[in-house]
C-alpha cells in the first residue's frame, strides 16, 4: 500500500538512470566478487601465515602515521592561511595545493633520486668536500619515508577541505574565542581542532584511500602493504582466489574506516540554515611570527612540490634529447581527451546519483549513494579485471549484433576507448559525488521545493535552478576528476586500445625500467597540466558567491 | 553563463566524437587493410601485447613495417596483466603475438593455452634449441644473466664463485638484492628449486636473508648504488642494468657502475642463472602468418643486433655477437635447464622467500 | 468543500511514531485558516503533505473535488497547482524578481508573461523592483517577491509557512495586514503556518490548533474586516 503510494513519487528518469549506474558500478565488482564465495584459494593458509600478519602491520602503520602527519600539517596550514595575514599568503594559499600535482610513486622515484648515493647533495659533498655521508641518514626507502611521501603529497585534502570550512563557517566561534582573551595556540587545539572535524575527517579519508590503494610507490620502497600482496598472489602465485581474499579483506577494512569517519562526523546538517555565514577576518602577523609563519609554509611547498619540481627538470634537461619527440604531442593530446572526457561523464554520473539520493531518503537511494565510493577503495588492478570481465561479456553477447553490422572485431567494446573511460568513470565516481554531495547539502531542498510549487517537474527543475545552483562544486569536482584521470596509471595501462599511450603510461615504461630520468619529461607534462588545472580549481572556489 | 555552458557541451560532444573516432579508426584501418585496395604495400596487421617497453622495440616494429607493409599495433602493459587479459579475452582476442621479458610467463600462458605451436625453419635455425618451447609454442629472443657485482677493492672474487657463496658466514651483512616482489629474484629461486630442490632453494633463500647488508629496497641499481655507498659488498643484479648505468646521462651513475666488477657465478657446477625475452603466438591469432613473419623478422640478424644491444642483452641468435660491453665480460656457462621451469616454480619460489622472511 | 483532508497520518524515515496522526481538516473556497501549534507539533507537515513533497503513510486529500492522495492516487507537487511561500521564502539567487516571478508562468506567451509578472507586482507594490536581484532586497521585500512568485501561476490554493518568522517586530504587524489585504484581494483559498497567535488572529478566519500531529480545536476569529461568518466544521480530535 504504502508502496503504491510512493511509487509515483520515484518513477522518473532519475531513479532509472541512478539503477542503471549502480548496476554498472555493481556489475565488474560483482564479477570478483562472485570468486570469492565459489572457489578456494590454494595459498591461502600460506597467506595467512606468513603475509598478512605483516602486511596488517604495515598497513596499519602507514595509515595511522600518514594520517597523523596529514591532518596536523593540512590543518595547521589551513588555519595559517585563513586566519593570519603574513607575506604571501595570497601565493600560499594555492600553492599548497599543488603537491596533489605529483603522484606520490613519481614523487618517490624523485626523492630517492635527490637522496640517494648518486643524487645531487651525496654528489655535492662527495665531489666538493670529499664528504661521504652514512646512507642510513639518506635512506628514504623505507616505511618512515613512504610515510613522509605520502604524507607531503597527499596532505592537500586535508588542507583544501578544512581551509574552505574554517574560511568561510568558522568566524563566529573563533571570535567568540578571541575575546574571550584565548592565544593562538589555545585556539587551534580547543576551538579549530574540534569544530572542523568533520571536513578533517573527510579530507583525511581521501588520503587514506589513496595511501591504500597506491601500488608504485610501496612497491619500490619495499614496503609491502595490502596492494603489492593482492599483487604478488595474484599475478605471482597465480592464485586469484587468495587475491580476492585480500582484496575483500581491504575492502572490508575502507568500509570500516567509512564506518569510522559516518560516526565521527555525526549527523549532518544542512549548512544553508538560517544563520548568516561570514568569512572569517584575518589578524596581520607582524615581525619574527610573520616570518615563522611564511617559513613554515614556505618549507612545506618547497618540500611538496619545489624541491622535486626542480629535479624533474633537472632531469628532463638531461634527457630532453634523448627522449623529446614530436610523440609527446600525441600523448599529451590523447591524455587530455581521456581526462576530459572521463571527468566530464564523471560529473554527469555524480550529478544524477546525488540529485537522486537526495530526492528520496531511502534504503537504496543511501545504498546508491554508498556503492560511489566502491571504485576508489578497490585497488586499479582488481577493478580492471572486473570491469573487462564484464566487458568482454557485453561484447560475447552482441557478438550477432556486430555480425549483421558488418564489423569485423568480435570485441569492440572491450578493446575501444569506452572500456577505459567506463573505468575511469567507475574508478572517481566518488571524487566528484562527494563533490556534488557538498554542493546539494550546501542549498538545501528548498530552492527544489520552490520550483516544483510553481510547476515544474523534476527533470525542468533541475535544469532550471539545481544545475546552476551547483555549478561551483560541479567545477570543482570535475577538475579534481581530470587531475585523477591524468595521473592514473593501472587502469589505463591494461585497459587501453592498441597503439593508445598517455602520459601517465609512457612515465611508467620509464620508471618501471628504473630509468626515472627518462621518465621526468613525460612526469613535469603531467605535473604542469595539474598544476594549471589546480590554479583553476582555486580561483573557481575563491569567486564561489558565499 | 549560458554561453560558458552551451560551450562546454559542445567541447564535450567534440571530445566524446575524437574518442570514438580514435577506437573506431582502428576498425577502418583493419578493415581497409584487410580488403587491400589502399596501397600495394599493405599487407595487413599484427597485433602485439607486449611486456617490454624500450624505445628501441619500437624502431624495430617500425622497422618491420618498413619492410613488410604489415602493421604493428602494440599494447604495452605489465606482463602479469596482459596474460590476464589475454586469458578473459579468450578466442575473441585481437591479440596475434605475446612476447614477454621472462620465460616464466611464458610458460604460464602455454599453462593457459593462450599459446600455439609453429613451425618455423627460420626460427629453427636462428635460436638454439634450449630457448625453444618443446612444443614450438614459444621461441626466446634475448637473453639475460643474473650475475653477482662486487667492489674489487672490498671483495676477493674467489670468496663469490657460487650463488651459494654469498650464505656464507664471511658474507653476513654484505649481501645487496632487492625484494621477494620481483621478478627476477623469484625466477633465480624457481630455477634453484629445478636444479638443487626446494629444500636447498630454502636454505639459500634463508642464508641470504641472514646476510642481507640491509632490508630489500628500490631496484637493481640501487643494488649496485648500496655497493658504491659501501652499504654492501656484494650485490645480485641483472646484467643490463649494469650496461645501462655505464651508459647513463647520468655522469654519477656511470661513476659508480664503473667501481664495479661482475662474476658470473656458478661456473664450475650449475651455470649462471640466465633468463629470457621471448614470444609466441596467441591460440586466439587471426593472423598466424603474420604473427609468424613477425617473430621470424625479431630472431633475424639485423633486427637481434639492435635488440640486444640497445639493452645490453644477449643476443638468442648465435651468429649475432654480443655488445662489447658484454664482450668484455667474456663467455659464461648458463644455467642448464628447460626454462619452463622456471615458470612451474615460481608460486613455490614465492612462498619459500615468505617463510624465510625476504621482504 | 474546496479542501478536504480525511484520517491522514504520516511518519519521517524509520520512526514508529507518527508525525501526523490522524488529522482531519476540511476548509471552504476562500478561507483564510491559520494552523497554529508548537514547534515540532507537526504543522509544516501538514503543507508539506498537502502539497504533495512528502507522501502521506495513510489518508486522503481531495482539492477542489479531485483526489491528490489517497491508496490509489499521488499527484506529482508540480501538477497539483498549489502555490506556496517558504518560510526563507526560496527566491532563485541566480535569477531577478522579474525572472522569478515568470519563472512558473512556463505556458504563458512571452507577452503573457510579462503582463501577468506585472500584475502580481503591482498587487504586492514591487513594480520598481523587478530588475534586482533576491540578496539586494530587504527581508519584507523579499517576502513579498516570494508571495507574488506563488500568486502568479494563479493557484487553486496558497500555502504559507511562518511568513512572518523572518521579520522583525515592526515590520511584522505591518507586513501581515498587508498580507490579509493581498490575499482577500485575489480570493485565493490559503492556509498558513505560525507560532505565533497573534499573527493567527491578524490574518485568518480561522484557526486550527495542532498537537501530536492532530488538530485539537478549532476557533473562529472574528476581525473588524471580516464580513462574511465562517461555516461551522468540527474538526475532530481522535
Amino acid at each position: 500500500m504504502k508502496l503504491f503510494r510512493k511509487l509515483p513519487g520515484y518513477l522518473n528518469i532519475w531513479t532509472v538512470l541512478s539503477m542503471i549506474i549502480v548496476i554498472l558500478i555493481l556489475l565488474p565488482n560483482l564479477s570478483i566478487l562472485i570468486n570469492f564465495f565459489t572457489e578456494r584459494a590454494e595459498n591461502w593458509e600460506h597467506i595467512q601465515e606468513f603475509i598478512l600478519p605483516n602486511l596488517l602491520k604495515n598497513t596499519s602503520l602507514i595509515l595511522v602515521f600518514t594520517g597523523f602527519f596529514a591532518i596536523f600539517i593540512g590543518t595547521s596550514l589551513a588555519w595559517l592561511v585563513s586566519a593570519y595575514d603574513f607575506p604571501m599568503k595570497r601565493f600560499f594559499k594555492w600553492a599548497l595545493i599543488l603537491p596533489l600535482a605529483i603522484p606520490p610513486y613519481i614523487a618517490g622515484y624523485t626523492y630517492n633520486g635527490i637522496l640517494n648515493y648518486t643524487g645531487v647533495i651525496q654528489t655535492t659533498l662527495r665531489n666538493n668536500w670529499d664528504i661521504t655521508v652514512n646512507q642510513s641518514y639518506f635512506n628514504i626507502l623505507n616505511m618512515p619515508g613512504a610515510i613522509f611521501i605520502f604524507t607531503l603529497f597527499l596532505f592537500p585534502y586535508v588542507y583544501t577541505i578544512t581551509r574552505a570550512f574554517l574560511s568561510h563557517q568558522s568566524a563566529a566561534l573563533v571570535e567568540n574565542a578571541r575575546l574571550l582573551g584565548r592565544n593562538a595556540w589555545e585556539i587551534y587545539f580547543r576551538v579549530v581542532i574540534p569544530i572542523s572535524r568533520g571536513a578533517i575527517v573527510g579530507g583525511v579519508s581521501l588520503v587514506l584511500l589513496e595511501v591504500l590503494n597506491d601500488y608504485g610507490l610501496v612497491s619500490y620502497f619495499g614496503v609491502p602493504t595490502f596492494s603489492t600482496a593482492i599483487f604478488q598472489t595474484w599475478f605471482g602465485m597465480n592464485d586469484l582466489n587468495s587475491a580476492i581474499k585480500l582484496s575483500a579483506t581491504l575492502m572490508f577494512i575502507v568500509f570500516a574506516l567509512l564506518i569510522i569517519e559516518k560516526l565521527l562526523r555525526g549527523r549532518k546538517k544542512y549548512s544553508a540554515t538560517t544563520a548568516k555565514v561570514r568569512p572569517l577576518t584575518p589578524i596581520k602577523l607582524r615581525g619574527a611570527k610573520a616570518w615563522t609563519a611564511f617559513s613554515y609554509c614556505f618549507f612545506i611547498f618547497m618540500l611538496g612540490f619545489l624541491i622535486p619540481f626542480i629535479q624533474m627538470i633537472d632531469w628532463t634537461i638531461l634527457t630532453f634529447e634523448k627522449i623529446a619527440s614530436p610523440v609527446f604531442t600525441q600523448l599529451m593530446m590523447n591524455s587530455l581527451l581521456v581526462s576530459f572526457v572521463g571527468a566530464s561523464l564523471v560529473m554527469v554520473f555524480a550529478v544524477i546519483i546525488a540529485n537522486f539520493s537526495r530526492m528520496h531518503q531511502s534504503f537504496f537511494s543511501k545504498s546508491a549513494a554508498r556503492v560511489t565510493i566502491l571504485g576508489y577503495s578497490i585497488p586499479g588492478a582488481v577493478i580492471a579485471v572486473g570491469i573487462s570481465t564484464v566487458f568482454i561479456d557485453i561484447d560475447n553477447f552482441l557478438f550477432k549484433f556486430y555480425e549483421t553490422m558488418g564489423m569485423e572485431a568480435s570485441l569492440f567494446l572491450s578493446t575501444s576507448l569506452f572500456i577505459l573511460i567506463s573505468a575511469y568513470i567507475i574508478r572517481f565516481l566518488a571524487i566528484g559525488y562527494n563533490s556534488v554531495e557538498a554542493g546539494f547539502d550546501k542549498i538545501g531542498n528548498k530552492y527544489t521545493e520552490a520550483s516544483r510549487m510553481l510547476g515544474l517537474n523534476l527533470t525542468k527543475t533541475f535544469f532550471k535552478v539545481d544545475l546552476r545552483m551547483i555549478k561551483v562544486p560541479i567545477i570543482s569536482g570535475f577538475i579534481l576528476a581530470f587531475i585523477d584521470i591524468l595521473k592514473e596509471l593501472p587502469l589505463t595501462l591494461i585497459l587501453r586500445p592498441f597503439n593508445f599511450d598517455t602520459l601517465a603510461t609512457k612515465a611508467y615504461q620509464y620508471a618501471n625500467d628504473e630509468q626515472i630520468q627518462e621518465a621526468s619529461l613525460a612526469s613535469i607534462i603531467i605535473v604542469v597540466i595539474s598544476a594549471i588545472a589546480i590554479y583553476v580549481f582555486h580561483q573557481v572556489l575563491e569567486k564561489e558567491p558565499k | 553563463m549560458k554561453n560558458t555552458w552551451n560551450l562546454f557541451c559542445l567541447a564535450l560532444i567534440l571530445a566524446i566524437l575524437t574518442a570514438c573516432g580514435n577506437s573506431g579508426e582502428e576498425e577502418s584501418t583493419s578493415n581497409e587493410s584487410g580488403s587491400t585496395d589502399e596501397s600495394e604495400e599493405s599487407a595487413g596487421e599484427v597485433n602485439l601485447y607486449t611486456g617490454r617497453h624500450y624505445d628501441t622495440d619500437q624502431a624495430l616494429y617500425d622497422q618491420f613495417t618498413e619492410e613488410t607493409g604489415i602493421k604493428v599495433n602494440v599494447i604495452q602493459g605489465k606482463d602479469d596483466e596482459l596474460i590476464a587479459r589475454l586469458e578473459r579475452e579468450g578466442q575473441a582476442s585481437e591479440a596475434d603475438v605475446f612476447m614477454t621479458a621472462d620465460a616464466g610467463r611464458l610458460h604460464r600462458a602455454e599453462d593457459l593455452e593462450l599459446l600455439q605451436s609453429f613451425e618455423s625453419d627460420v626460427l629453427n635455425e636462428n635460436i638454439p634449441e634450449n630457448l625453444r618451447e618443446t612444443d614450438n609454442q614459444w621461441y626466446g629472443l634475448t637473453k639475460r644473466a643474473r650475475i653477482i657485482a662486487y667492489h674489487p677493492d672490498r671483495v676477493n672474487p674467489e670468496e663469490i664463485q657460487d650463488y651459494s657463496d654469498l650464505t656464507s658466514e664471511d658474507m653476513a651483512g654484505r649481501v645487496l638484492i632487492r625484494s621477494s616482489d620481483n621478478i627476477y629474484n623469484q625466477s633465480l629461486v624457481a630455477s634453484m628449486i629445478a636444479i638443487d630442490g626446494e629444500e636447498a632453494a630454502k636454505e639459500w633463500a634463508q642464508g641470504i636473508v641472514n646476510n642481507m647488508a640491509r632490508d630489500p629496497e628500490g631496484g637493481d641499481r640501487d643494488q649496485a648504488k648500496g655497493i658504491a655507498s659501501g652499504e654492501g659488498d656484494v650485490a645480485v643484479m641483472n646484467t643490463y642494468y649494469l650496461g645501462q648505468m655505464l651508459n647513463s646521462e647520468d655522469e654519477e651513475e656511470v661513476k659508480v657502475a664503473e667501481q664495479l666488477e661482475v662474476v658470473f657465478p656458478n661456473q664450475d657446477t650449475t651455470g649462471t642463472h640466465i633468463n629470457i625475452s621471448g614470444a609466441g603466438i596467441t591460440s586466439s591469432s587471426k593472423n598466424v602468418e603474420n604473427a609468424q613473419k613477425f617473430i621470424e623478422f625479431l630472431s633475424s640478424e639485423s633486427a637481434q643486433e639492435q635488440f640486444a644491444e640497445t639493452n645490453y642483452e644477449y643476443p638468442a641468435n648465435p651468429n649475432v655477437e654480443a655488445s662489447e660491453l658484454l664482450q668484455s665480460w667474456g663467455e659464461f656457462k648458463e644455467q642448464d635447464i628447460n626454462l619452463s621451469e622456471l615458470g612451474e616454480n615460481n608460486n613455490r619460489a614465492i612462498q619459500i622467500m615468505n617463510e624465510v622472511g625476504w621482504k | 468543500m474546496f479542501v478536504q483532508i480525511k484520517d491522514l497520518c504520516f511518519c519521517y524515515g524509520n520512526t514508529k511514531q507518527n508525525t501526523i496522526n490522524q488529522f482531519h481538516l476540511e476548509i471552504q473556497q476562500g478561507e483564510i485558516i491559520s494552523i497554529q501549534g508548537d514547534s515540532g507539533s507537526g504543522k509544516s507537515t501538514v503543507l508539506r503533505l498537502l502539497c504533495g513533497l512528502e507522501v502521506p503513510s495513510k489518508g486522503t486529500i481531495t482539492i477542489d473535488g479531485e483526489v491528490m492522495t489517497d491508496d490509489r492516487h499521488f499527484v506529482l507537487p508540480e501538477k497539483r497547482g498549489i502555490g506556496m511561500v517558504f518560510q526563507d521564502y526560496a527566491l532563485f539567487p541566480h535569477m531577478t524578481v522579474l525572472e522569478n516571478i515568470q519563472f512558473g508562468l512556463k505556458k504563458y506567451s512571452r507577452k503573457a508573461k510579462k503582463q501577468r509578472a506585472e500584475e502580481v507586482l503591482e498587487l504586492v507594490n514591487m513594480m520598481s523592483f523587478a530588475k534586482r536581484y533576491p540578496h539586494e532586497l530587504s527581508g519584507g521585500q523579499q517576502q513579498r517577491i516570494a508571495l507574488a512568485r506563488s500568486l502568479a501561476p494563479k493557484p487553486s490554493l496558497l500555502l504559507l509557512d511562518e511568513p512572518f518568522s523572518n521579520l522583525d517586530a515592526g515590520l511584522q504587524i505591518k507586513i501581515r495586514s498587508e498580507l490579509r489585504e493581498i490575499i482577500k484581494k485575489t480570493g485565493i483559498t490559503s492556509i498558513f503556518v505560525s507560532h505565533d497567535l497573534e499573527d493567527s488572529k491578524a490574518i485568518a478566519d480561522r484557526i486550527v490548533t495542532m498537537r501530536d500531529g492532530a488538530a485539537h480545536n478549532w476557533e473562529s476569529i472574528c476581525t473588524t474586516t471580516r464580513k462574511e461568518k465562517p461555516a461551522l466544521h468540527l474538526v475532530e480530535s481522535k
